[in-house]
């Protein structure tokens, strides 16, 4: 079977254990078809309750995003140590609204890679993952739990 | 049915409590009328729109009180059976020494968090673990443990945490061995002082029991609890702790000061200045007679004062919500203390304990730890606290009020048994989700229990030794 082959792949990762088989199949992918790749990590401070004052959701804010900081640099060092140059990027908002609005914002990535997604994500999510297909760009779901071959489940 | 119930607080000083006092006394006579059981209707209701988070915890303590203020002023205006409380009665409910106390120390941590001193703390932390993740554990649970008895839980874990996790993910470790140790040091350190958990500011304005009570009576068994943590913390995770080469721990600690440095040094000064001089206050305002909601404002006011700071803006670091909530929990509990419910638990109590003080002792400890592993231990404090006021009437032994200090270390130390058990633990669970690393309902549940089992048995033996 041949390869499609992609020119900029992005992932959006979340960092932790179970983004680690997310990022290092993007970096596979990115390395077989020598694509451009991005890591993508989105800052969304938004606690359950409203647990906290407006002055504390700010300060934490920030840290989440040194946080973020570290979780895309370790993840361009991984990909480095695979011989792949990757770039970052870093967004604060809704999860889902980011991720779409980044994908509107470069249209030269053909491959969007996401972890694992939970139901609300998922659902939030549809809507871009149904755009994206129309447009004829990919969409790879890695599931944490199973060794998938990459491009089986790549779907367009 | 005619009940009776003599809320008057603890009086007479005695072994744990020098300074409790006779507070006004009040001998409820109600039956079991409409009142009655609308009010325990309304109390069910909001306790299990708390627990269930079916709505915020504000909203749902608001209905209650509304309901409660309605039902009296319009069908009670014409049928007696009706009337609950009066608006009157309802205000006179109200503990505003726990209000107050609450906002001055919210302003003086809105002002003070602002200068970037508690991540500075958590590298300094990290300097002198010297490379030993074990170490670095223990050095974060017992900074934790300290900053947690003088502010709250969740502000502190909310500034504590994401340094935490980011020094995780640059060591390349799971950052839950060290995220755990430090949201149970920080429900256990909670517990030490007046200050630093609500049950604690609740029970203490209630009892009349003094910041130097807190130190004395709570603390050691605060400390002893954190060295039995720090040893569960070595069974659990002893294989998961590494130690750094000295290089990579430069590197490291290099790193993390260039991003995590005193903003402010100014502004920290005169907030350590100010809140010094607040915990002085504290630690004298018995001899003064002074509620320690004074020392806060005073502290907040001069603070504000000092630093030229926007009012409008830093008064934006008040959580009114919880503010809130506590106003409406002090009318729904009074109503239920006014229409005699509370004396049907409270004699339920007593009668299970059977006039054993020791028996009341494990039955207010252990009743109150479970309560707070499942319910919020707000309301379940504010409950209790008429109850204990009543078994500390009647329990032969308990006048000290000994019984206050069993529903203190119960319901602090329950928080930990949990993932809801505490607002602290939610919270950390939630950012360290931000960084990929989840921790389920279970996992919290197997690291938690052994935790609130030893506490809470240390604060038993602690109690039964000391209540000899």
């Amino acid at each position: 079977m041949k390869l499609k082959r992609y020119h900029h792949i992005v992932c959006a990762t979340r960092g932790g254990e179970e983004s680690r088989r997310t990022e290092e199949q993007a970096t596979q992918m990115a390395r077989e078809s020598r694509a451009a790749l991005t890591f993508l990590y989105v800052v969304n401070p938004e606690l359950p309750e409203a647990y906290t004052a407006k002055f504390c959701l700010e300060l934490v804010n920030e840290e989440l995003v040194d946080i973020g900081r570290v979780v895309l640099e370790m993840a361009q060092r991984r990909a480095a140590t695979q011989g792949v140059k990757a770039n970052t990027a870093l967004r604060q908002g809704e999860v889902h609204e980011e991720i779409a609005a980044y994908m509107a914002e470069n249209p030269t990535v053909d491959l969007l890679v996401l972890g694992r997604l939970g139901e609300a994500l998922q659902e939030s999510l549809s809507p871009l993952l149904e755009q994206l297909r129309v447009q004829g760009r990919g969409v790879l779901i890695v599931e944490a739990s199973t060794q998938q071959q990459p491009h089986s489940v790549a779907r367009k | 049915m005619t009940i009776g119930l003599v809320t008057a607080k603890v009086a007479e000083s005695g072994w744990i409590g020098e300074r409790l006092s006779a507070n006004p006394s009040s001998v409820l006579n109600n039956t079991y009328n409409a009142a009655f059981w609308i009010t325990a209707l309304v109390l069910i209701l909001v306790y299990v729109l708390i627990s269930f988070e079916i709505v915020h915890r504000t909203a749902a303590a608001l209905l209650g009180a509304v309901i409660l203020l309605v039902v009296t002023y319009t069908i009670g205006t014409f049928n007696h059976d009706f009337h609950i409380l009066s608006f009157q009665q309802a205000v006179k409910h109200i503990d505003l020494n726990v209000v107050f106390l609450l906002m001055g120390m919210m302003i003086l941590v809105t002002i003070t968090a602002r200068t970037g001193v508690f991540p500075w703390l958590a590298v300094q932390a990290y300097a002198a673990a010297g490379g030993s993740e074990f170490r670095l554990a223990v050095l974060f649970a017992i900074a934790t443990a300290v900053l947690s008895a003088l502010l709250d839980n969740v502000t502190t874990m909310l500034l504590m945490v994401p340094v935490t996790v980011e020094i995780a993910l640059i060591l390349k470790i799971n950052p839950w061995p060290l995220l755990l140790p430090e949201v149970f040091a920080s429900n256990l350190g909670g517990a030490a002082t007046l200050i630093g958990d609500p049950p604690n500011l609740l029970i203490g304005s209630y009892a009349n029991f003094t910041f130097l009570d807190f130190l004395v009576n709570m603390t050691p068994v605060v400390i002893l609890s954190i060295i039995a943590l720090v040893m569960l913390m070595r069974l659990q995770y002893g294989r998961e702790y590494r130690r750094l080469g000295r290089e990579e721990t430069a590197a490291l600690l290099a790193e993390l000061r260039e991003h995590h440095r005193i903003t402010d040094s100014r502004l920290l000064r005169k907030s350590l200045v100010v809140f010094g001089v607040v915990i002085l206050l504290f630690l004298v305002h018995g001899v003064f007679h002074m509620e320690p909601s004074i020392a806060a404002l005073a502290g907040a006011t001069a603070l504000l004062l000092w630093t030229g700071s926007d009012i409008v803006q830093e008064l934006e670091g008040v959580e009114w919500p919880s503010l809130i909530f506590f106003i409406m929990l002090f009318i729904v509990v009074g109503a239920a203390e006014e229409v005699g419910l509370i004396q049907i638990i409270a004699d339920s109590v007593n009668s299970l304990a059977a006039g054993n003080l020791i028996v009341a002792i494990l039955l207010v400890l252990w009743v109150s730890a479970f309560a707070s592993m499942i319910i919020d231990n707000i309301p379940f404090t504010v409950t209790m606290l008429p109850v204990v006021a009543y078994l500390t009437q009647t329990v032969p032994g308990a006048q000290g009020g000994i019984l206050y200090w069993a529903l203190a270390f119960g319901a602090c130390f329950g928080g930990n048994g949990t993932l809801v058990a505490a607002s602290a633990n939610i919270v950390t669970a939630c950012l360290a989700e931000r960084a990929g690393y989840h921790i389920t309902f279970r996992q919290f549940l197997r690291n938690g229990v052994p935790v609130t089992i030893v506490s809470v048995a240390i604060a038993m033996l602690w109690l039964l030794v000391a209540g000899r």
